[in-house]
């Protein structure tokens, strides 16, 4: 083995493996998976403590009845989060494109979709700021406001996350060109928007559907 | 595997791949000296990204915790030693068993066994470091600041007082004012964050870059144990995270949210379930490490192969699911329907089950090896002693009926330290006096491990073995004194003696170590005659841990390898390269380049420190803390990308014929 006094008599050369593989081959792309599972925990949590205080409440929404106007029922607006969804959703198609052009290495393509994709990222964190005001609560009017605020925003921290590593591939891709490294990289960050998007389907249906039709 | 084993000679006749000269050999070591040498002074030091230096600093800082969470123990008892005493006022009484408590759950337990994991995962797998080296870093230094936050507290009268959990409504705005809560659920966010990274380097080390070989079934159990590990604190941890954040956010008075506040809608059990989703768990993940401990120990010095691998592996992964689903018996005394009562008593009761196939394969293996009694050996078997009897007193407190009678008393205190220190510490210390020869090169003292063991394990019985009479005579937990008429004089005086006898056997242990660090036997690469690959290279082991990356042909990897092993030749010796394997089979997939030493993980943990404790006093400390932390990252990704391309062009500039890498699955070439 490595023992230093004895010499191996036998060795197999692996010299011409590859040096990047994407997908699950890679080290990165695991360690990618375990942060997305963790913070699917996260929202896991936080969707027990919005139910834990669904029961708390009743009605739920409470009636907001400490300022003008005075809503009874004040489920939240679907408007503004419905548009966002939207947006994240579309999203969907040039972040694919971005995938699919990282893994050609077309450097090309890939800058086209890192701007696109960046856009409709801060479109959605433009927005996501006027959604709160769909809540009708801020997020010290009572618990309801309390945990509806912190799953937008805890969301709204991956929004800026995801648009923080764009720009990096941005910045990276226009000023050094697009090498087999950042190629794969940039695959793997196409797999976190997959699931920033993905969660927020849940969420959505669970923050602005649920008090509605549940 | 039998298929494994015949494609690297196939290969080999394929290639004809040259046998290795001794000149080679000594080009190729000093080559992988130069690449993988450790930088020194200040900055070198806050740069160092092995997965030994890390994994050694996490466990003497962990040590350096034990021991200052043991002090206040020895402060606690003495104030319980005699009835009405006044040594410490309540309020110090408060803050030491809270910061005692948190000490030995976050800063010593769950680090030390993490910091056993890094440091010996890669090389009991056969790799050179841990899958992401920076980031590992980035988690020892956020651990760091979490405990120097805790101990600052301590010193400046804002150390927590609400007890290891902190229960609302007690930890909440209303009944805590002041900073004391808030330094708690910021050095548990820091820490937890400390061991959800150590969870994904372990995981990602062991599902990709195993030796070849080394098939999911020849895993050694220790590394089995802390894969399972790991995959419970990604589930456990970020719980307790969700909880303590909710507590900061209810506490800080610029944002008041109303998580825990009844008055407007908010759930103050649901902190309870949070922190038990964790809470428990947590019990298994320093727990099942320990487990690691205790089968590598007894296959070395039984001189047996493992018995029942294939029991155990399932065992842990058995307990590892049915841990999360037995925590609601922390809360036998909140209002809960009689059905919950039911299930959460019957799933505390069945995970008796896997632990008793663990006891008895172990035992089995007791039973049929030839024991050669050292002290790592003596430390188990002192397990199995207290252990067992904190496991029944487990199943005893599993009952709904007995809790509602014990809940919060010393009953509860006795049956979680004999848990917790029998079956984790004393592990642990078998494993530091069967490791520490290969972190060093040189042996502990046997004779001062036998005088360390039997002080501890007389210590502990007299501590904690009266707490069982205490609780049952109704003394509470977390009570600062007690009247004489109580009659539980006697029996406090006596757990305090034992105390005092712990912390002669602890400083006969920290004697031994610096001792045996200058004068202890010169060790040699496998003093044991163990069976494992970190055993196969030297002690300590050279920072790229294997000059040739070893084949595994068996699941005792040393002990079954024939004299005709072939090794692994071909990884780039100018940087630092490791070898991805397949996840089941562990076949030669692709060649990895690790990141290279960077100080960008000492200044993110330092964001990261800075905007949890600046938020403490004002939330603007989250912007700027968030600003701060994207130019770290920004300069660890930059600094990486651009080593990448420097080495890669390195590479093609001195082979101009290396053909453009391919994408091709490997299993085809080989």
């Amino acid at each position: 083995m490595t023992s230093e006094n004895s010499i191996p008599q036998k060795t197999i050369d692996v010299s011409s493996l590859p040096s990047t593989m994407f997908d699950t081959h890679a080290p990165i792309w695991w360690g990618n998976t375990w942060g997305l599972v963790i913070e699917t925990v996260v929202f896991g949590c936080l969707i027990a403590a919005y139910f834990s205080i669904w029961t708390m409440l009743s009605p739920f929404p409470p009636p907001r009845v400490d300022r003008f106007p005075i809503i009874y029922n004040p489920v939240p607006d679907l408007t503004i989060p419905t548009i966002n969804l939207v947006v994240l959703l579309v999203s969907l198609i040039p972040d694919i494109l971005l995938d699919l052009n990282a893994r050609k290495k077309n450097e090309k393509g890939v800058k086209i979709f890192l701007v696109v994709t960046l856009a409709f990222n801060i479109a959605a964190i433009i927005l996501r700021f006027y959604e709160f005001d769909s809540l009708h609560f801020k997020w010290n009017d009572n618990a309801y406001g309390s945990i509806t605020w912190t799953i937008l925003g805890m969301h709204l921290i991956h929004l800026f996350v995801m648009a923080c590593e764009d720009i990096f591939g941005i910045v990276w891709v226009f000023a050094k060109g697009l090498d087999e490294k950042q190629a794969f990289d940039l695959t793997v960050t196409a797999v976190y928007w997959y699931w920033v998007v993905g969660v927020w389907v849940l969420l959505y249906a669970l923050v602005y559907l649920g008090p509605r039709f549940l | 595997m039998a298929e494994n084993e015949q494609k690297p000679k196939e290969e080999k006749d394929e290639k004809q791949s040259p046998i290795l000269t001794p000149e080679t050999i000594e080009h190729e070591r000093r080559e992988l000296e130069k690449t993988w040498f450790e930088p020194r002074g200040v900055i070198g030091w806050l740069s160092n990204t092995n997965h030994k230096t890390i994994g050694l600093r996490i466990i003497c800082t962990a040590f350096v915790f034990f021991g200052l969470g043991g002090i206040l123990a020895l402060l606690m008892r003495i104030q319980l030693a005699f009835p009405e005493n006044n040594f410490l006022g309540p309020d110090l009484y408060n803050q030491f068993f809270t910061t005692h408590g948190s000490t030995m759950m976050f800063l010593f337990a769950v680090p030390v066994m993490e910091g056993m994991g890094i440091y010996l995962v890669p090389l009991m797998v056969g790799t050179r470091n841990v899958a992401f080296p920076r980031l590992n870093a980035f988690g020892y230094f956020v651990y760091l600041i979490g405990g120097i936050l805790l101990y600052a507290g301590l010193i400046l009268n804002i150390g927590p007082d609400t007890g290891w959990f902190s229960y609302v409504p007690l930890a909440g705005p209303e009944f805590s004012p002041g900073k004391r809560v808030d330094v708690w659920s910021q050095m548990i966010t820091l820490t937890e964050i400390a061991a959800l990274v150590g969870a994904v380097e372990i995981l990602t080390t062991v599902f990709k870059q195993r030796a070849p070989g080394m098939s999911l079934n020849r895993i050694p159990l220790f590394v089995w144990a802390m894969v399972v590990t790991s995959f419970m604190v990604i589930f456990a941890m970020p719980a307790v995270m969700t909880s303590s954040s909710m507590l900061s956010m209810d506490r800080l008075t610029n944002v008041s949210t109303h998580f825990f506040n009844q008055a407007e809608g908010g759930d103050p059990i649901l902190y309870q379930h949070l922190f038990w989703f964790f809470g428990h768990p947590e019990v298994y993940i320093i727990f099942i490490p320990a487990t690691g401990f205790i089968s590598m120990i007894l296959v070395t010095f039984t001189r047996r192969k493992t018995f029942g691998y294939t029991a155990l592996v399932l065992s842990m992964i058995a307990t590892g699911f049915i841990g999360f689903g037995v925590w609601v018996h922390h809360m036998f005394t909140t209002p809960l329907p009689q059905l919950g009562q039911g299930i959460f008593t019957a799933a505390s009761m069945m995970i008796v089950i896997p632990n008793g196939v663990q006891i008895f394969c172990w035992l089995a293996m007791l039973w049929s090896g030839k024991w050669n009694l050292k002290t790592p050996l003596v430390f188990v078997l002192g397990f199995f002693a207290i252990f067992i009897i904190g496991g029944l007193t487990g199943v005893m407190l599993a009952s709904v009926p007995l809790d509602l009678q014990l809940h919060d008393t010393f009953f509860v205190v006795a049956h979680l330290h004999y848990v917790l220190i029998g079956g984790a510490v004393f592990p642990l210390f078998g494993a530091i006096y069967y490791w520490f020869p290969k972190w060093t090169g040189r042996m502990l003292s046997e004779k001062a491990g036998i005088i360390n063991f039997w002080l501890l394990f007389i210590g502990f019985n007299l501590v904690f073995f009266p707490m069982h009479i205490l609780g049952l005579n109704g003394m509470t937990r977390r009570v600062y004194t007690y009247i004489p008429e109580t009659g539980w004089g006697e029996l406090n005086f006596l757990a305090t003696v034992g105390a005092f006898i712990i912390g002669v056997s602890v400083l006969s242990f920290i004697g031994n170590v610096l001792y045996s660090l200058k004068n202890g036997l010169v060790a040699g690469d496998n003093p044991w005659g163990a069976d494992t690959l970190e055993w196969a290279t030297s002690s300590p082991p050279p920072a790229y841990n294997f000059q040739y990356i070893p084949i595994v042909q068996g699941r005792h990897a040393i002990w079954e390898r024939t004299e005709d092993a072939p090794v692994i030749t071909g990884l780039n010796v100018k940087k630092r390269e490791a070898l991805a394997t397949t996840i089941h089979d562990a076949a030669p997939e692709h060649k990895y380049e690790l990141q290279s030493d960077s100080i960008y993980p000492f200044l993110l943990a330092l964001a990261t420190g800075g905007t949890f404790i600046g938020v403490i006093f004002h939330p603007i400390a989250i912007p700027i803390g968030g600003v701060l932390s994207v130019l770290a990252l920004f300069g660890w990704f930059w600094s990486n990308s651009l080593a990448h391309i420097r080495s890669t062009h390195e590479e093609v500039e001195k082979d101009p014929q290396n053909p453009e890498p391919s994408l091709k699955p490997v299993e085809a070439k080989i």
